[in-house]
């Protein structure tokens, strides 16, 4: 009980400046966001690039194909004319990215079952829209054999089974990972400069000659750090489930989404502290724990679902904790399932107590030095 | 810890040495501070005095030698010396973002202050130092001196019976300092209170201390009350105005009497140095001068802290 | 006879040099720093890296219970879909690597496929899809009915007559991190001239040293182009380090070596006036980081990074060419692949990345004087 108080006291100093100290704050909470931006906008840019289209055919079947490619989500159709010409200039001008040209004889073609070539001129600048558009006028012509219903002469139909009672939104499913960089973010930045402020402000002498155990100190600034990022997710995770965004459905999802967070934030923490008394330097807390948190993001796959990622990446992924703490988080709240929880527990446990003892043995290195 | 025991002396240094690799830092320091007494450890930069402080406050490991606060060894009874220890750091070490009220609340948390008392202690210090009316005001907006009577509040918050005050006025205007000044001879006067200060302030030194260390390359040079060291050390300075320039010969005469060090003409004004033990002389010197002319104005500067220190550590200028 | 008073100029080029010089040894003192504020655009360019491989085509198994013609000719639809990345396999191994993650998709094509496909029969096609996020569920929702025509195509070409026919702009393609990484070089100039540049000012108010130079009888430019100076020398550091990751670790080479290094001297300068200007502003080192990745990020992502800026959200578009990054990417593609991304020439976009250049100088000088005349230093 001794040491209680004056744990509190160092927790509830930390917490006070903390709170008093828009910056440290801003820099917890911009990667994230900037992060949110990069996902709104990366989600706009994906497949909605726009494209010409020049009609030269009024048959009915053409204009069939016009619709289904002016409803088309893989682009936005930006002119539709006759004259090639226009297109073509547009295309030049890098105002397109691509014209879809349907021929004169389209609907003859097509009627006398004769080759029928539709012609896309594509702007190849990277393989990557270069695909969506390549994918684009074939998922056109896909779409337009489907509505011919039993008489199209396709008669391959696909039968699917959905291992998820419910789709994800994109923006939604990357909110857990961004979560997840909230708390590296904010546990390694504010840990880190809560600590390294003692120095930087010479304000560690009052601690050292207060009549408090080394081991009080500690577990104040630990506790502190904790505390601090716990107070973000908790601002996060009731503004979540308020909008439905980030809701946990069920209490034994709510009990391991909250252990799963405080787990994360504990290890955060406990390197922000490590960070902190090491470099004792606010400047090298925020050059060192920004670009790691955000390094932790990218190789957990925190971009996207991690079978995407490239062989090698996903082998290191299964080395980084946030990698579980994601999973364990998207599987509780979007999933309603604790398939893998005990082992992304175990992890995140083990890293919890390994980032904690690093904050222990580097703060009070720095203490008796 | 309590009153009964300040019998014992506050500090008490044995031998105490710290090297940091090759360089002696303090080298075979002993020294006694008393109960109840305001005690001043001057040197020049470099000296080793904030070391010998660090050691004091257990923040620094001796070589050798050891270091008793209070009667207990400082490195085995850290936390029981810290209960009694009261310490105004040069850098103040106040949560600047934080006001004062608050400041001194975790302070008074940290050091087992009840909190049946806190608030009324925490009144009584802001009172003391004059800043109650400031106490929800943020710590960056006070003045230098604000942050120092702070800092010394702080330090009073848990009624220690110890204080260390590194250069408790440094940077702070001529008002405060005097207030300063004043809060510490009534923390020995009124409470009983030992108080060990550093200062490169001569005349704070003189005005506060009822003794005075001075350090230099790690070694006590003079341990004194600042009147002895005066006397020991320093020289008065007679300045005798005549009607005209004396002679040669008269000169050389004072020259020769006891404790007179030097004897200059500068116009129609003699200047007479001599040492401050021997101020006896003083009455011969004038019988000889008004032997041989008329003395138009006597005065006589005594010697100063400065000078004195300045004769023990050198006035060459240090890193 | 005072050289300074028969040339005043010299006197400015002295300042500048010292100044800059004064800037880039106290800013080797900081070394952690210094390194960081070098490892921190490359560290940035290297994870968007990653960013980019991370494939669009989904990892799916194709189970083939049936190996005849139809059933090869089905698998071969899939795997040319630009969609799929495509592992054939059993179905005990395709339900493992869905359970492990590995794959998202399994494609069982039934025992009997060729004989109904021959017979002109309805095929069930089952899949299973772990449906995670909607954004690649609906890809593969609409690329395996894509794989289907293709493969009726090819199979049928007389039943399904209807062919995209393709002609490309450019002979080659040209891969999404080869394209990529010269945007992304871009927005690690503008990162490390930020940083660099706006601690080195943010310093000067921090420590107090702004007083020395606010009471120098020294031009405000000449001490402001000498701290950009300093700052520049520094961030070529990190432009060479860049330049060889790109060039000789990921082998992107450049057309034209010439642009390439006119331009890049041309960025380090305009974000390096910036960094200063931000670090005139807000006066805090601890500031500085976040503000700048905080800056670069969207910045990079409304500039065309990704593809021409045009082919956005028009308003998005409108807004990003008020910005140099926008131009410094357009310049870079064309030094890099010869490739046109805006509806401005080369030429003329870099005329304009000079009036920026020339602006943000100006503008950081402005900042720099209004500080002293305001006498809000502390």
């Amino acid at each position: 009980m001794n040491s209680l108080f004056p744990i509190l006291a160092i927790v509830r100093k930390d917490i006070s400046v903390w709170l008093r100290q828009p910056t440290s704050i801003a820099a917890t909470v911009l990667p994230a966001i900037a992060f949110m931006v990069i996902l709104y906008f990366g989600a706009q840019a994906v497949g909605r690039n726009p494209v010409a289209l020049v009609v030269q055919d009024s048959g009915p079947h053409a204009q069939e194909l016009v619709n289904i490619l002016t409803d088309s989500g893989a682009f936005k159709v930006g002119m539709i004319t006759i004259t090639p010409q226009k297109a073509e200039e547009a295309f030049k001008q890098v105002k397109v990215a691509a014209v879809i040209t349907i021929p004169s004889n389209f609907d003859a073609a097509y009627n006398a079952l004769k080759p029928d070539p539709v012609t896309i001129h594509i702007n190849n600048l990277n393989l990557d829209f270069t695909n969506d558009l390549r994918r684009s006028l074939p998922a056109a012509i896909t779409e337009f054999y489907a509505k011919k219903g039993s008489s199209s002469p396709i008669q391959i139909h696909v039968k699917e089974t959905d291992l998820r009672s419910q789709d994800i939104d994109l923006l939604r499913f990357e909110l857990v990972p961004n979560l997840v960089l909230l708390l590296t973010t904010a546990g390694i930045v504010n840990a880190g400069l809560a600590t390294a402020r003692e120095w930087e402000d010479s304000t560690i002498k009052e601690l050292l000659l207060a009549p408090i155990s080394r081991a009080t100190l500690i577990t104040g600034k630990l506790l502190s750090g904790w505390i601090t990022t716990l107070l973000i997710a908790s601002v996060v995770l009731v503004v979540g489930a308020a909008s439905g965004y980030l809701r946990p459905e069920g209490a034994i999802y709510w009990i391991s989404t909250s252990a799963i967070i405080m787990l994360i934030a504990l290890a955060s923490a406990g390197l922000g502290v490590a960070i902190g008394a090491a470099s004792r330097r606010f400047q090298r807390v925020t050059a060192i724990g920004i670009p790691l948190s955000i390094d932790l993001f990218f190789l957990s796959g925190g971009i996207t679902v991690a079978a995407f990622l490239p062989a090698w990446l996903q082998t290191i992924a299964h080395f980084v904790p946030t990698f579980y703490g994601t999973h364990a988080l998207q599987t509780a709240i979007f999933y309603g399932s604790t398939e893998g929880l005990a082992l992304d527990l175990s992890v995140l446990g083990a890293t919890a107590f390994v980032a904690g003892v690093f904050g222990v043995l580097s703060l009070r290195k720095s203490i008796m030095t | 810890m309590n009153q009964k025991e300040n019998t014992t002396p506050a500090i008490e240094l044995n031998g105490l040495t710290k090297h940091f690799g090759d360089f002696k830092a303090v080298d075979g320091l002993s020294l006694t501070v008393r109960s109840e007494e305001i005690f001043g450890l001057l040197g020049p930069n470099g000296s080793g005095k904030t070391t010998i402080i660090n050691m004091i406050s257990g923040l620094s490991k001796p070589t050798s030698g050891e270091a008793t606060v209070l009667g207990h060894n400082i490195l085995h009874d850290t936390r029981v010396v810290y209960a009694a220890l009261g310490s105004v750091p040069q850098e103040t070490a106040l949560y600047e973002e934080l006001n004062a009220w608050t400041n001194l609340s975790i302070h008074a948390t940290l050091y087992g202050v009840p909190r049946s008392v806190r608030d009324k202690k925490i009144t009584d210090m802001l009172n003391l130092v004059q800043l109650y009316d400031r106490r929800h005001s943020r710590v960056s907006t006070f003045s230098g001196g604000m942050k120092r009577r702070l800092a010394l509040a702080r330090a009073l918050l848990h009624d220690p019976l110890l204080l260390y005050l590194d250069e408790p006025t440094l940077g702070v205007d001529v008002q405060s300092r005097r207030a300063i000044w004043n809060y510490i001879l009534d923390l020995k006067k009124k409470e009983g209170k030992t108080v060990l200060l550093t200062t490169n302030y001569l005349e704070e030194a003189n005005a506060l201390c009822d003794r005075i260390a001075i350090i230099d390359h790690g070694k006590l040079v003079a341990l004194d009350t600042p009147i002895n060291l005066k006397r020991r050390y320093g020289d008065t300075v007679m300045e005798i105005e005549t009607t005209s320039s004396v002679s040669a010969q008269l000169s050389e005469r004072l020259r020769t009497l006891p404790g007179v060090s030097e004897v200059i003409q500068e116009d129609k004004v003699l200047k007479v140095t001599m040492s401050a033990d021997e101020l006896s002389v003083t009455g011969q010197l004038i019988t000889i001068v008004t032997q041989e002319i008329n003395i138009k104005k006597i005065s006589q500067r005594e010697p100063n802290l400065e000078e004195i220190f300045l004769s023990l550590t050198g006035s060459g200028l240090r890193d | 006879m005072n050289i300074l008073r028969i040339f005043p100029a010299y006197s400015s080029l002295l300042v500048y040099l010292d100044n800059g010089d004064k800037d880039i040894r106290s800013s080797l003192t900081e070394r952690a720093f210094m390194i960081t504020s070098i490892i921190i655009p490359i560290n940035f360019l290297l994870l968007f890296l990653l960013f980019a491989l991370t494939g669009g085509q989904a990892p799916t198994a194709i189970v083939l219970e049936d190996k005849g013609p139809y059933a090869q000719q089905f698998l071969s639809a899939m795997e040319h879909s630009h969609s799929f990345i495509i592992q054939q396999t059993t179905s005990v191994d395709a339900k493992t690597l869905m359970k492990k993650g590995q794959i998202v998709a399994i494609v069982t094509v039934p025992a009997n496929f060729d004989s109904l496909v021959r017979d002109g029969n309805q095929v069930q096609l089952p899949v299973v899809l772990n449906n995670l996020d909607v954004d690649f569920t609906n890809d593969i929702r609409r690329a395996v009915p894509l794989a289907i025509t293709s493969f009726y195509a090819n199979t049928f070409p007389n039943q399904v007559v209807i062919r995209a026919h393709e002609v490309d702009a450019y002979s080659h393609d040209t891969g999404y991190i080869q394209y990529l990484v010269v945007s992304l070089m871009v927005v690690s100039i503008m990162l490390g001239g930020l940083l660099q540049a706006g601690s080195n000012a943010a310093r000067e108010y921090e420590k107090g040293t702004i007083k020395e130079l606010m009471l120098a009888p020294a031009s405000i430019w000449a001490i402001q182009i000498g701290k950009i100076l300093g700052a520049l020398l520094l961030n070529s550091l990190s432009a060479v380090v860049m330049i060889i990751v790109i060039v000789f670790l990921i082998g992107v080479w450049p057309e034209h070596w010439d642009e390439l290094f006119a331009f890049v001297l041309l960025l380090m300068i305009t974000f390096v006036a910036l960094g200063a200007l931000i670090g005139t502003l807000i006066r805090r080192r601890q500031a500085v980081i976040p503000l700048s990745i905080g800056l670069s990020i969207p910045v990079f992502f409304i500039s065309g990074a990704f593809g021409p800026a045009e082919w956005g959200d028009q308003v998005t578009a409108a807004i990003t060419q008020l910005q140099p990054v926008y131009y410094g990417i357009a310049i870079f593609q064309h030094a890099f692949h010869n490739f046109t991304t805006t509806s401005t020439s080369p030429a003329i976009d870099g005329f304009i990345l000079a009036g920026f250049a020339a602006l943000i100088v100006t503008i950081s000088a402005v900042a720099l004087s209004y500080s002293r005349g305001r006498g809000d230093i502390h």
